[in-house]
């Protein structure tokens, strides 16, 4: 447990007023209790042979071509968050109900500092959650985000873009030395990971007078999401293999919407290193979709709190990914699922093999096949003494590094000298002679290969572009 | 429409025939299975266009006399009607689903080749069973669809428990098979010529009197009812079927939600003038719907996940199947029947999305959002609601959580008696054995020689040892060798007993022999292969895998265990019916300790394929993995290189 949670946010409808009757929930025409023999009996003598047709429509017709069809982690954006708190006494299980303007700079700040984003405010700042949607997944939750306990991120985004647009928190802010222009607006958003999709939300707050740069960046994404379609393609055997965008993202798409596929998307198998430190530090780099970034600028955190604050979230965030995929792919029977396709579903508890068998840790088959198997290497863009400082403050996650559990390398900021860290001291990293990094056009060039083996990983390679 | 009926039929085995000769190469697999499907569905469609515009008269045909020995015959039956349509329909429309399901589904599952070559057995059993013209075809189909079972339940046969489940739900297969291999000579004693399905209706519709005694029909009805609860998982036997859901879930969904599951309602409803005859019998079949009725309804409320509660709705709304089927309400029946098994599969297809479905409950959940669980007897006035003593509240729910305890009831009753014998016999030194068999045999030719019995009566010595010979093989426990020889050894004691009592029947023991004789030869020749390597310690009874170190030897012990407990592939299978119908016409107890020797070989030569041929092999380590890298550097460089091969 990482974090026990204090607040509650509440969610209602925009047009909550209206004096029609209240438009029923989709929920309210589920039943949760079980049939009685009778009306057991009723149902399936009447409805069964209309099941018929549904299975033979959902086998021979995938989902991609019906009409789009809501799923769970596309929420819907007509909603809004009380994120404001208006009492301070908290509910009678013990939350309160919403933030204070002070709390909510703490939150806003704290995650402004972190990424070094304290200055020169781009016009736009778009504030992306993920999630994932499939259907037909026995292990739905662990396409979502792992620190949302398994679930989209959306409301985060959402209630991080209030925040921060809100004038009473940016007061603050500046209060506190980070001025964020009045020209400058946030946009929260939900990247669905599996159909390669993107979702803005509150589109009520910003409609009437849309932000600066905002079609623009739209465009720009719908083309980066095309190409990463494309890219994830490269582990699907039975994907095209064309480089044709469109194809690959009605693939991706297909995949997610079929109730036969039991594998709607690989996530974070081959998830190798975690590169803290200025995106001038990965730029133009191919990576092979095997790196967490996060932003981090080392100049302003001399004394290495903000490094301590990294750490103690990545470490186990993407540590704990990392050691996930590791075991489950090394022995992947025994601390892995198993194959997934027996899988049964116990309750929102687990999956377990069989009717009475264990439930399974760890994930299936079908989520590591193509992972390779290695220990994540954290590349922080700090000196070794900050560093040094840092890993003092960070507690028991210590053993983490000190045990090899994850690797540590400095990156230092200006000579870009590169020590691994070890129990006792910084250890130099002795290149073999003759390394080069291999060089491509684009990313395109590196990932159809046609002699390229569809599990194989690929190296880093520096991509030289024309304008560069 | 003979011929498109010999289509639908063969075609599934043409599929099983292309998978299992084919490279094991998924698209190759994938493209036959789908042109084989298809190919099936046309058949069975054109079957039923034909028939409807032939005016839904039900048609017969016989294919030709498989054996034919004085006043016995073996013809290959087939016969089609309005049941057969409906079933059939109902078996193209699931498979050719599930077929194109899977294709894409077990993409890059190990034993992708195993799996559809298990389906199309799997469909070929069942288009035998709903064609068939009698019983005794009936029976074959319901073999293959008993083995495909086994194999299907033990797909993923690394893990011990689908193994253990496999090998529980075939031995209840072949417990209740006894009612069908008795069920099967009966009709041949009581309807002699008369066993075709389509005859059947008329034998006892132009008589006053029933074509045989009351207590006679009693008994075959009885029997046929055992063999359908069985295969139904009716009561008592509700237990195998949840416990079966362990292969891939698609394979679930056509196994026990849909076709095999209404099997047992296919079956009454094909021997329905037999068994609605009398009202006691239509009786045991309402009190069989009823008690799996209310067993699987409570059990369905307490079990934890999807499969087995949908397993259990399954098998009460076939409990209510039977029900209907003692009303004498066929056509209900049949549309309930295509109601459920489309329902079922759907449900069991999809059972994965129950966690979207629950996460969508608990996301839309306010906080103040409760399942209100006595809202169903809000009608009650507030004293009685809680008064429901809490007692008899908790004692159902245990009792629906055990699922009424009907295994251990099975096992206690049924089982542990026959291992206990078992193992008292083996314990037994082998020249006591011996000796005590000759010194019997002595005392019984002295005594009849000397009293002039008739030599028929020694058949019962000799039936006794038969007995105790499979007994034996079900309780032996350490060599699989000794089982494969006790089962041959009952096997031919089943043959001199035949003779016996019939000295003409040499020919049919001969049949029967020369299915059984090579089998035993193979089988023991395989096994010595396969064992020949091992220390004695580790002959132990243990899993050994080797499906998977031995893929071969394997297969041959597969067949000679198939041939050996008689399935339709061997003369055994035909020798096994002629024993039944002729050396028993005449003295029926016969008929009984036969059938027993019969199951009891059955499941012990299973369960000397399963523990030997599967579970998860020794596991070797790779000698040079990339990872590891040479000893002679120092060792933090040598972490270091760790380090860089993680890099590159």
């Amino acid at each position: 447990m990482i974090i026990t949670p204090k607040h509650l946010i509440k969610e209602s409808g925009l047009h909550s007023n209206t004096d029609e009757e209240p438009k029923k929930d989709a929920v309210a025409h589920l039943h949760f209790r079980s049939h009685s023999v009778f009306r057991g009996w009723l149902y399936t003598q009447t409805m069964g042979l209309g099941y018929a047709a549904k299975m033979a429509w959902d086998v021979f017709r995938p989902g991609s071509k019906l009409p789009k069809l809501k799923m769970l982690s596309e929420v819907d954006s007509n909603t809004q968050l009380h994120l404001l708190r208006e009492t301070d006494t908290p509910t009678k299980d013990g939350y309160l109900l919403g933030f204070s303007y002070s709390e909510m700079a703490d939150k806003v700040g704290g995650l402004l500092t972190n990424i070094g984003l304290t200055k020169q405010f781009a016009t736009l700042v778009v504030i992306v959650a993920h999630g994932s949607s499939s259907v037909n997944n026995p292990h739905f939750a662990a396409y979502d985000c792992g620190a949302c306990s398994g679930k989209p991120g959306a409301p985060n985004a959402r209630a991080f873009a209030w925040m921060a647009n809100n004038e009473e928190v940016r007061k603050i802010l500046y209060s506190r030395g980070i001025e964020i222009p009045g020209g400058t607006r946030f946009i929260a958003a939900l990247h669905n990971t599996s159909r390669d999709e993107i979702t803005y939300f509150d589109q009520h707050l910003w409609a009437e007078n849309p932000p600066d740069g905002l079609d623009l960046f739209q465009q720009v994404m719908s083309t980066a999401l095309q190409r990463n379609a494309r890219e994830r393609c490269r582990w699907f055997e039975l994907a095209p293999k064309s480089n044709n965008l469109n194809k690959a993202h009605d693939h991706v798409t297909a995949r997610a919407t079929s109730i036969f596929d039991p594998r709607p998307e690989y996530n974070h198998s081959n998830n190798l290193y975690c590169i803290v430190g200025r995106r001038k530090l990965t730029r133009d780099l191919f990576m092979d979709r095997r790196a967490f970034l996060h932003s981090y600028d080392p100049d302003k955190d001399a004394a290495g709190n903000i490094m301590v604050r990294i750490l103690s979230a990545i470490i186990p965030v993407c540590g704990g990914i990392n050691l996930e995929y590791l075991f489950s792919r090394i022995d992947n029977s025994v601390y892995g699922a198993g194959t997934k396709l027996p899988h049964n579903v116990i309750g929102l508890l687990g999956v377990a093999n069989g009717v009475e068998g264990d439930l399974r840790t760890g994930l299936p088959q079908q989520m590591i096949e193509v992972h390779e198997p290695a220990r994540l290497m954290i590349v922080a863009e700090q000196t070794c003494a900050i560093l040094d400082k840092a890993i003092a403050n960070i507690g028991e996650l210590k053993e983490w590094l000190d045990n090899d559990w994850v690797y540590l390398v400095s990156c230092h900021p200006t000579t870009r000298e590169q020590l691994l860290y070890s129990k006792d001291n910084w250890e130099p990293i002795a290149f073999p002679a003759g390394l080069s990094t291999p060089t491509a056009k684009q990313s395109e060039d590196i990932f159809l290969n046609k002699s390229l083996g569809f599990s194989d990983t690929i190296p880093v390679h520096q991509l030289m572009r024309n304008n560069a | 429409m003979n011929g498109i009926m010999l289509a639908c039929l063969l075609l599934p085995l043409l599929g099983f025939i292309l998978v299992s000769i084919s490279p094991n190469i998924e698209k190759k697999i994938s493209t036959m299975s789908y042109l084989c499907s298809h190919a099936m569905g046309v058949a069975i469609i054109s079957l039923i266009f034909l028939w409807v515009s032939n005016g839904f008269v039900s048609h017969e045909f016989e294919w030709f006399t498989l054996y034919a020995n004085d006043d016995y015959s073996f013809p290959i039956l087939l016969y089609f009607d309005r049941v057969s349509a409906v079933y059939l329909g109902c078996v193209w429309a699931i498979f050719s689903i599930i077929v194109k399901y899977c294709r894409y589904y077990l993409h890059r599952e190990s034993g992708y080749k195993r799996f559809f070559m298990t389906i199309f057995s799997f469909v070929f059993g069942l288009n035998i069973i709903i064609l068939s013209g009698s019983i005794d075809i009936l029976f074959a189909g319901w073999e293959i669809v008993g083995i495909s079972s086994f194999l299907l339940i033990a797909f993923y046969r690394h893990r011990v428990q689908p193994v253990r489940n496999a090998l529980r739900a075939y031995t209840v297969y072949r417990f209740c098979d006894i009612g069908l291999l008795l069920g099967s000579w009966m009709s041949h004693l009581l309807f002699h010529e008369s066993q075709h399905f389509s005859q059947l209706g008329n034998l006892f519709e132009h008589t006053s009197f029933p074509p045989a005694g009351y207590g006679s029909l009693i008994l075959l009805s009885s029997l046929i009812i055992i063999a359908a609860c069985g295969k139904s998982a009716q009561f008592p036997f509700c237990f195998w079927l949840p416990r079966a859901m362990e292969g891939p879930t698609p394979s679930s969904a056509i196994f026990y939600g849909a076709l095999s599951v209404h099997l047992g309602v296919f079956l009454l409803l094909r021997t329905d003038p037999i068994w609605s005859y009398h009202y006691l019998t239509r009786f045991m079949v309402f009190l069989m719907g009823m008690l799996t009725v209310i067993i699987a309804s409570i059990s369905e409320k307490t079990q934890s996940s999807i499969k087995g509660q949908i397993a259990y709705a399954s098998i009460t709304q076939v409990g209510l199947m039977f029900i209907e089927l003692s009303l004498g309400l066929e056509s209900l029946v049949l549309v309930h029947f295509l109601g459920n098994a489309f329902l079922r599969c759907y449900q069991l297809l999809v059972s994965p999305s129950i966690v979207s479905h629950l996460l969508r409950v608990e996301g839309s959940a306010d906080t103040d959002f409760f399942i209100k669980s006595d809202s169903h007897y809000a009608f009650l006035p507030n004293s009685i609601r809680n008064t429901l003593p809490e007692v008899l509240q908790n004692t159902l729910y245990v009792f629906s959580i055990q699922e009424g305890n009907l295994e251990l009831a099975i096992r206690a009753l049924v089982w542990e008696p026959l291992k206990r014998t078992g193992l008292g016999i083996n314990a037994i030194r082998a020249w006591i054995k011996v000796l005590f068999g000759l010194a019997v045999i002595g005392i019984v030719l002295v005594v009849f020689e000397g009293i002039g019995v008739d030599q028929k009566f020694m058949a019962i010595p000799v039936s006794i040892a038969m007995v105790l010979a499979s007994l034996s093989a079900f309780g032996q426990i350490n060599k699989p060798i000794s089982v494969w020889t006790a089962i041959t050894l009952s096997s031919i004691l089943a043959g001199i007993a035949v003779l016996f009592l019939n000295p003409l029947a040499k020919q049919d023991v001969f049949i029967f022999l020369s299915g059984i004789i090579p089998a035993w030869l193979l089988g023991i020749g395989v096994l010595y292969k396969l064992l020949k390597n091992q220390e004695p310690a580790e002959s132990l009874f243990s899993y050994q895998a080797m499906a998977e170190t031995q893929p071969k030897l394997s297969v041959l012990l597969f067949i000679s265990f198939l041939c050996l407990v008689g399935f339709p592939i061997s003369p055994a299978f035909l020798g096994e019916d002629l024993l039944l119908s002729h050396a028993t016409s005449h003295d029926p107890w016969f008929a009984f300790p036969i059938t027993i020797a019969f199951i009891i070989n059955g499941v012990a030569g299973a369960r000397v394929f399963q523990r030997l041929c599967m579970g998860r092999p020794t596991e070797l380590c790779e000698p040079h993995s990339q990872l590891i890298t040479d000893q002679t550097k120092p060792v933090s460089s040598q972490r270091l290189n760790k380090v860089f091969h993680n890099r590159v």
